[in-house]
C-alpha cells in the first residue's frame, strides 16, 4: 500500500471537505467560515493550491490557521495573518470590492435556484428562527463562485426557500442581472452528490455522485426535481496521505468529526442523513 | 433619527475612569439604543452587560453585527424590546436560544441585515452621514423586509444607473465594548480583529469601554499608533480584568468552552435555565469580581485559558 492510493473508510463528511477543496484553484482568494469550509480551504492550501489565500469575515486577512478554530474570531484563526482588520475590511474591502473569487456558505435550505435560507423556516403554523445572514448575503452577492457543503436531506432542498437570505439565481436565468447583481456559479456538495449551475441555466443540475450513491437516492432526498447531467462523474476519494492530513494535522481532536469515534465508522453500509448533523453557519 | 456631526461634537468630553456600576448608571438609560461590541466568542462585553442586568435597564433596542452571549443574557433578563443585527449565534456553540424563543414568540421585534450592511450603517453614523450605499442585499428577502419597513431604499447609482441599496445610519445612544487596554484619557487599544466596533463606537453618543488594564494618561504618547480608538469618542473607562470572560481576549486569554457550553445547554432547554443562571451568577453578586470569584474559585480556569492563549501566540 502506498500513501497515494485512494483511502478506504473515508467518512461522508470528510469527502465533503475534499470535494470542497477541489473547488479552490491555486492563487484564489477564498472566504470561509469555520467547520468543513475552513478545513476545505486548509486542505487545498496544503495540497494542490499552496498559493490560495484565506479571508475570514471578522477581519482576518490571509491567516496561517492552526488547529482547530471553532469560531471566526478564534485565536487559532488569527494566527500569523497579513492583517487583523475588521468586518468592513473583509466584507467591504475584499468581498464587495470583488477581490474574493470563491465563497463557502452553509444554510438550512437551498432551493432549485440555488438560493440559500439561513434566517426563517416555516414549520406548521409557526416559524423557526435561525441565526440570520451574518456575512452570507454579502458573500453570495459578490463572489464569482459559491460552494455549499451540506448534508443531503429532503427538507434542506425545497423547491423554493421560505426566505431568501443569500441570493443564488433568484427566480432563474437573468434574475441576478435584473436585481443588480453580478453572475454567480454555484456548486453544492452533499453526501449524495454534486449539484451545480450558473446564471444562464438558473437552476441546479446533478453533475456527479458520491461513491455508492445513485440518482434514485438523490431524487428521493431532494424536494425538487433537479436536472441530471448526461454523464455523471463519481467524486474521487482522497489519497491516504490527504486523509491523514485532515485527520491528524488539521483537525487532530476531531472537533468537526465527532462521528469518527462512533462504532458506525467502519460500517460499509450507506450513511444516513442523521449522521451528518453538526453543520455550521457562515458567521 | 440620524445624528449629525454637530451633535457628536457637542458630546465630546473627557473620558472618566469609573466602575462598571457608575458607568452604566451614568450612560445607559431605559429604552436606549444599545450597541454591543465583541463577536461570537471574542471580546464580548460581559462585565458591562452583567451590570445592565443588575440595574434592570429594560426596553432596549440592541444593535450590532454578530450578537452573541451578551444579547442572550439581556433577552433572558427580559430587557430587550428590539434587535437590529447581522446574525445572532455562537457558531459551534449553537444559536442564541433565548433570543430565538423571544423572536419566535414575537416578544421582541427583529430587523435583519447582512454583516456588511450593518457595518455600513455604523460607518455612516461614524462619518455623520444619513445613509450608506451597499451592493449587498439586492434580490433577497432581507431587502424586501427592510424596504417594506422603510429602513432601506433601492435607488440607481447616479453615474452608472446600476441599482444600489441605501441603508440608514445607525447611531447608538450608548455602546459597550471590552478591549485590551486604555489610558486614563480613554484612548483604547484593541489587539486582534475589531469586527464592527471601531465604527460603532465612533457613531455612538456615549461609549463605555471596559478594559483588562487602565494605563496612566499619556501612556501612549510615545507610540500613539498603538491606539485603536481615540479617547475623543469614549465616555467612560472601566478597569475590569477578565471582563470578557468566558469569551476570549486576543493576546490575554482564550475562550472557556465549558462555561459557554454550559450556558448554551441551559439556554437550549428553555427560559428557566438562563433565568436561573442570571439569578445565581449575576444578580447574586455585587459586581463582576464577585461573579468571577464564585464561578472560578481560585482562578484555575482563568490561569489555564491565559496559558492557552500564550501557547497560541
Amino acid at each position: 500500500m502506498t500513501v497515494t492510493e485512494p483511502a478506504i473508510g473515508v467518512l461522508p463528511r470528510e469527502l465533503l471537505v475534499f470535494e470542497g477543496a477541489r473547488q479552490i484553484a491555486d492563487g484564489d482568494c477564498v472566504i470561509a467560515g469555520t467547520g468543513l469550509p475552513l478545513l476545505a480551504g486548509l486542505v487545498a492550501q496544503r495540497t494542490h493550491a499552496p498559493d490560495a489565500r484565506l479571508l475570514i469575515e471578522s477581519g482576518v486577512v490571509f491567516p496561517k490557521v492552526v488547529p482547530t478554530p471553532l469560531s471566526v474570531v478564534d485565536p487559532r484563526i488569527m494566527h500569523a495573518p497579513s492583517k487583523l482588520g475588521s468586518l468592513i475590511e473583509s466584507l467591504g474591502g475584499f468581498v464587495q470590492r470583488g477581490l474574493v473569487a470563491t465563497g463557502f456558505l452553509g444554510g438550512a435550505q437551498i432551493d432549485a435556484h440555488a438560493n440559500i435560507n439561513s434566517t426563517w423556516i416555516e414549520r406548521g403554523s409557526g416559524r423557526v428562527r435561525l441565526p440570520g445572514s451574518g456575512g452570507a448575503n454579502d458573500i453570495a452577492s459578490h463572489c464569482a463562485t459559491i460552494v455549499v457543503l451540506t448534508s443531503h436531506e429532503k427538507r434542506r432542498f425545497p423547491e423554493r426557500c421560505d426566505y431568501v437570505t443569500s441570493p443564488g439565481f433568484l427566480d432563474g436565468p437573468g434574475a441576478r442581472r435584473r436585481a443588480g447583481l453580478n453572475p454567480v456559479r454555484v456548486k453544492v456538495v452533499t453526501d449524495l452528490c454534486v449539484m451545480e449551475g450558473d446564471d444562464t441555466e438558473g437552476e441546479l443540475t446533478v453533475s456527479a455522485l458520491m461513491p455508492g450513491a445513485t440518482v434514485e437516492d438523490v431524487l428521493a432526498n431532494t424536494g425538487f426535481t433537479p436536472r441530471v447531467a448526461d454523464h455523471l462523474a463519481v467524486v474521487a476519494a482522497p489519497s491516504f496521505d490527504h486523509l491523514a492530513l485532515l485527520r491528524d494535522v488539521l483537525d487532530p481532536e476531531s472537533r468537526y468529526f465527532p462521528e469518527r469515534h462512533s462504532p458506525e465508522r467502519h460500517s460499509p453500509e450507506r450513511h444516513s442523513p442523521e449522521r451528518l448533523k453538526n453543520g455550521n453557519t457562515h458567521d | 433619527m440620524a445624528v449629525g456631526v454637530h451633535q457628536l461634537l457637542n458630546t465630546l468630553s473627557r473620558a472618566r475612569v469609573m466602575t462598571a456600576a457608575e458607568a452604566v448608571r451614568a450612560f445607559v438609560e431605559r429604552g436606549a439604543v444599545l450597541g454591543l461590541g465583541g463577536q461570537n466568542i471574542n471580546r464580548c462585553p460581559m462585565a458591562l452587560v452583567h451590570e445592565v442586568v443588575r440595574q434592570d435597564l429594560g426596553d432596549l433596542t440592541v444593535v450590532g453585527c454578530n450578537l452573541s452571549l451578551p444579547l442572550d443574557h439581556l433577552v433572558a433578563a427580559g430587557l430587550v424590546a428590539r434587535t437590529e443585527q447581522g446574525s445572532g449565534n455562537l457558531e459551534k456553540f449553537g444559536t442564541l436560544f433565548s433570543w430565538r424563543r423571544a423572536v419566535e414568540a414575537n416578544r421582541i421585534e427583529v430587523r435583519d441585515y447582512s454583516h456588511l450592511s450593518m457595518a455600513s450603517r455604523f460607518l455612516a453614523g461614524a462619518m455623520g452621514l444619513p445613509f450608506m450605499p451597499v451592493r449587498s442585499l439586492l434580490g433577497s428577502s432581507v431587502l424586501e423586509r427592510l424596504v417594506a419597513e422603510q429602513d432601506a431604499v433601492v435607488t440607481a447609482d447616479p453615474w452608472s444607473g446600476e441599482p444600489v441599496v441605501l441603508v440608514r445610519a445607525c447611531t447608538p445612544d450608548v455602546s459597550l465594548i471590552h478591549a485590551n487596554a486604555a489610558d486614563a484619557d480613554g484612548n483604547v487599544v484593541i489587539d486582534g480583529v475589531t469586527s464592527h466596533e471601531v465604527d460603532m463606537v465612533r457613531a455612538s453618543r456615549h461609549v463605555i469601554v471596559s478594559v483588562e488594564e487602565v494605563l496612566p494618561a499619556g501612556a501612549f504618547d510615545d507610540q500613539p499608533e498603538r491606539v485603536t480608538i481615540s479617547g475623543a469618542y469614549v465616555s467612560a473607562v472601566v478597569e475590569q480584568p477578565w471582563g470578557a470572560w468566558p469569551t476570549s481576549v486576543y493576546r490575554k486569554y482564550d475562550y472557556y468552552e465549558p462555561e459557554i457550553d454550559g450556558y448554551q445547554k441551559r439556554a437550549k432547554a428553555g427560559d428557566e435555565g438562563p433565568r436561573r443562571y442570571l439569578a445565581e451568577q449575576v444578580l447574586a453578586h455585587a459586581d463582576f469580581h464577585a461573579h468571577l470569584a464564585a464561578t472560578d474559585p481560585g482562578g484555575a480556569a482563568r490561569a489555564a485559558m491565559a496559558e492557552q492563549m500564550r501557547s497560541l501566540l
